[in-house]
């Protein structure tokens, strides 16, 4: 599909450049939640919330290629996590929480600039990092610190009869947890590509 | 009929008052980690939500919750501390056990009072909605009507790949900049429909 055959819906609100970018780009991350979302979760995927928050991460460093603006990027988060609440299951406090920190910290990675890589891939990062913190952090809640003393020694003992060292376990986490980072790193960075040749394709069609 | 409705809302309020300290009594009560404190917490906390806000004791029913917590206190039971005790033949560490109950009790208290401060804030969505100012309502109206359109093109994105075929990354990537350029026009077409806008081509991608 390109975008000649992208036709303009219907539409009466009246928003400056800024809004407008920000409820086009907040519905899109929306969509895809509620898309993608409903099917990572249908199959069961674990971790699905990393996943999600990279491609929102991809998502905001994408946008703020084509229109860079401060603030835009949080005030991207907050339209999306409101579209959150067209999702089937109603209002899920959870996802809407973490896709407005997701997009705070996405803010906070490119204040400085959004046009580097290292504020792409911290953007992404952040974004992942934040979805793993936000489920042990309503775990802290939930059930206090006893449930990370269950987990810890629940790792040992895995180790302990797999054969493996104790310290083993603890390496096996950090891997998943680098691996966590990483996939969110590099979405920011392939974000930062999209955006780049999005904004080319439009720059394009602006000048023909 | 207006003196009903200031009825209505000072006993609304007189509610979340009382259900409010109950809840902060309850989080004190659950500060020693004892299962006696934390049982009584719960209790507290289920009696004033019978009696205050039925609607909270049945968003407190979460099967999944309530199985993952079973599972996490029985876990604690057998893991945690040395067995000196056998529940059912199986040995089990009484620190354990109570660290267990401990957990499953705060567990339900916080989903408790988590539902009574989700309801109460959805009750004030509106409140918020129209003291926020307008800009960010409209950007959620309009953003409300994009995502059906929005939705319906990743579908024909994702359609389109499956019936080419054409799966590799460099398509994933075309769709990817496809769905962005589109998402670009539609918010600059959002904007030229604004009595805010400029002329036409001043949109900036730079």
């Amino acid at each position: 599909m390109d975008i000649e055959a992208a036709e303009r819906p219907p539409l009466n609100a009246h928003l400056s450049q800024f809004w407008a970018y920000a409820a086009a780009f907040g519905s899109l991350w929306g969509a895809v939640e509620v898309t993608a979302g409903s099917f990572l979760h249908a199959l069961r995927i674990p971790f699905a919330g990393v996943l999600l928050a990279s491609l929102g991460a991809a998502l905001l460093v994408a946008e703020r290629q084509v229109f860079d603006r401060r603030g835009l990027t949080l005030v991207t988060g907050i339209v999306a996590a409101s579209c959150k609440s067209l999702s089937p299951a109603g209002i899920i406090w959870n996802p809407m929480i973490a896709i407005v920190i997701e997009a705070l910290l996405a803010e906070a990675a490119m204040l400085l600039t959004s046009r580097s890589r290292l504020s792409a891939a911290a953007a992404g990062l952040l974004s992942a990092g934040w979805a793993v913190t936000q489920g042990l952090l309503s775990q802290y809640l939930l059930y206090g610190w006893t449930v990370f003393t269950l987990y810890i020694t629940v790792v040992g003992k895995t180790a302990t009869w797999l054969g493996f060292e104790r310290r083993t376990g603890w390496l096996a986490l950090l891997v998943v947890l680098a691996l966590f980072l990483g996939v969110g790193a590099a979405s920011g960075l392939w974000g930062l590509r999209i955006g780049r040749l999005s904004r080319e394709r439009l720059k394009g069609r602006a000048d023909a | 009929m207006h003196e009903d409705n200031r009825t209505a809302r000072v006993s609304a309020t007189a509610r979340s008052v009382v259900l409010a300290t109950v809840a902060l009594g309850c989080i004190a009560l659950q500060y020693p980690s004892r299962p006696g404190y934390s049982a009584l917490a719960a209790v507290a906390w289920l009696a004033a939500s019978a009696v205050f806000d039925r609607a909270i004791l049945a968003r407190m029913w979460q099967p999944r919750f309530l199985a993952v917590s079973a599972a996490l206190a029985a876990l604690s039971g057998l893991l945690l501390g040395a067995p000196d005790a056998r529940l059912a033949g199986v040995a089990v560490s009484r620190a354990g056990v109570e660290a267990g109950v401990v957990m499953i009790l705060r567990g339900i208290l916080i989903v408790g009072i988590g539902a009574w401060i989700a309801r109460w804030l959805l009750a004030r969505a509106s409140f918020a909605r129209s003291a926020t100012g307008s800009r960010v309502s409209s950007a959620a109206a309009a953003a409300f009507d994009l995502v059906p359109e929005l939705r319906s093109r990743i579908q024909a994105v994702r359609a389109a790949r499956s019936v080419t075929g054409a799966r590799t990354p460099v398509s994933l990537e075309q769709a990817a900049i496809s769905l962005v350029c589109q998402t670009a026009w539609i918010a600059e077409g959002l904007w030229r429909q604004s009595p805010t806008a400029a002329r036409p081509g001043e949109g900036e991608h730079a």
